[in-house]
């Protein structure tokens, strides 16, 4: 500030003279190499903008993969918890039967899933092993909040996987609504993940009826 | 730099303000041309800070998706396993499917998840003992493989041990797991086994 302050006070020709002989220092060294300094600068520009934009939208890939990862692991344990439930029915049935003094080879072992055994899509809530079906396409499944970690039907947030459970009783020749002592669950999560396509993970389990009980199968 | 400039402008305002500014000018384009090369170095660091970022953020990017796939591979294997074992359990329970001596009959075949699967004369059997290892069937699938070890134990009861290899492999030909599995399990090198074992 001092500095300006003494140069606007002087008188005007002295400032022009050492302009003008600046002026000719610059234009004697640089002749030669007039012009250089833009491209060598615009090749700087673009080569250190490359070193930089490709870790970045590396980065940013590696990110948006991680968020992929979570999702998936979310996902197959989602499915793992419905094959879980319904096999926790099974044995509970399991459970009756032993318990039950008299009358206890009457219990269906797949009593409370025979409604819905017949291909169509139902939901499972681990947190009450309440079943109801979809009717149609099922909706996701909720949390309790946005911040929400315990995943079933009864939350108020939508989340972005959804659950289809299927169950029907395997045949010689296929798997149909008609009671065998077999019965095949599939459980698929399906899910979206930021700008990725939709994803989907699926796995199946076998149920026997593995002690005698009341359906004559 | 503060420093520097009040030095040399105290030393010259009283004479020639314009000279002193020109002499600071000279010596601040001295150190420019010292200096030159930094602009290098600058972009050399900055660059090199972004790549590692990038390159770290890669590598724990890179294992989360392997842990999670093979996650999900286990998970396939491991319900392979268990329907094994459900359906080796549901034969045993309610046939008696399955040889406990060489004295015993055992049932020539058994049908789980749709498809037959023969039941082979057991690998080792003694009076009181005898396992059988079920061709490789692929139940929803998957390629498994149970064997179920009988024996008699000291108060004439029978101890029955099913052990079941669930794997993430597919057969390469789905209507012959039985001849395929095996091979495709080999060549598989991102193939996962899990187990399950019943003892009772």
């Amino acid at each position: 500030m001092k500095n300006s302050f003494q140069l606007s006070s002087f008188p005007t020709a002295p400032k022009l003279r050492w302009a003008g002989r600046f002026r000719q220092r610059t234009s004697a060294s640089f002749r030669a190499s007039r012009g250089f300094t833009l491209v060598e600068t615009l090749a700087a520009v673009s080569l250190l903008s490359i070193a930089i934009v490709a870790p970045m939208v590396l980065t940013m890939q590696s990110i948006s993969s991680a968020y992929l990862a979570r999702d998936q692991i979310t996902a197959f344990y989602l499915a793992q918890e419905a094959i879980e439930s319904v096999h926790a029915i099974r044995d509970g049935q399991i459970l009756q039967i032993a318990l039950t003094p008299s009358g206890g080879q009457s219990v269906d072992l797949f009593g409370p899933l025979a409604p819905y055994a017949n291909g169509q899509p139902f939901y499972i809530d681990a947190t009450d092993n309440n079943i109801r079906a979809c009717g149609g396409a099922c909706s996701p499944l909720k949390t309790d909040g946005p911040n929400g970690t315990l995943y079933g039907y009864s939350g108020t947030t939508n989340t972005i996987f959804t659950r289809t459970v299927i169950a029907c009783y395997v045949q010689a020749n296929g798997c149909t609504s008609n009671p065998t002592s077999e019965m095949r669950l599939t459980v698929t999560v399906s899910w979206k993940t930021g700008s990725f396509a939709q994803r989907s993970f699926t796995i199946s389990e076998d149920l026997y009826r593995w002690i005698e009980d009341g359906s004559g199968t | 730099m503060k420093y520097k400039f009040l030095v040399f402008s105290s030393e010259f305002l009283e004479k020639n303000t314009i000279r002193a500014l020109f002499m600071l000018k000279t010596q601040n384009s001295k150190l420019k041309t010292n200096q030159r090369g930094f602009t290098l170095l600058m972009a050399a660091i900055v660059s090199s800070i972004v790549l590692s970022v990038g390159a770290a953020t890669f590598g724990i990017a890179l294992k989360q998706v392997t842990l999670s796939s093979i996650g999900r591979n286990s998970q396939f294997a491991f319900y392979a396993a268990d329907s094994g074992t459900e359906c080796a359990l549901y034969w045993d329970i309610r046939f008696i499917a399955f040889a406990t001596s060489s004295l015993s009959d055992a049932r020539d075949s058994i049908t789980c998840d749709e498809k037959s699967i023969t039941v082979p004369a057991p690998a080792a059997q003694t009076a009181t003992a005898a396992t059988t290892t079920l061709p490789y069937y692929a139940p929803n699938g998957y390629c498994a493989r149970i064997t179920i070890a009988k024996s008699l134990n000291d108060t004439n009861g029978v101890d029955t041990v099913i052990h079941a290899d669930g794997y993430s492999t597919k057969p390469s030909n789905a209507s012959d797991p039985a001849g395929t599995c095996e091979s495709a399990i080999d060549a598989d090198p991102q193939a996962l086994q899990r187990s399950v074992e019943l003892h009772y």
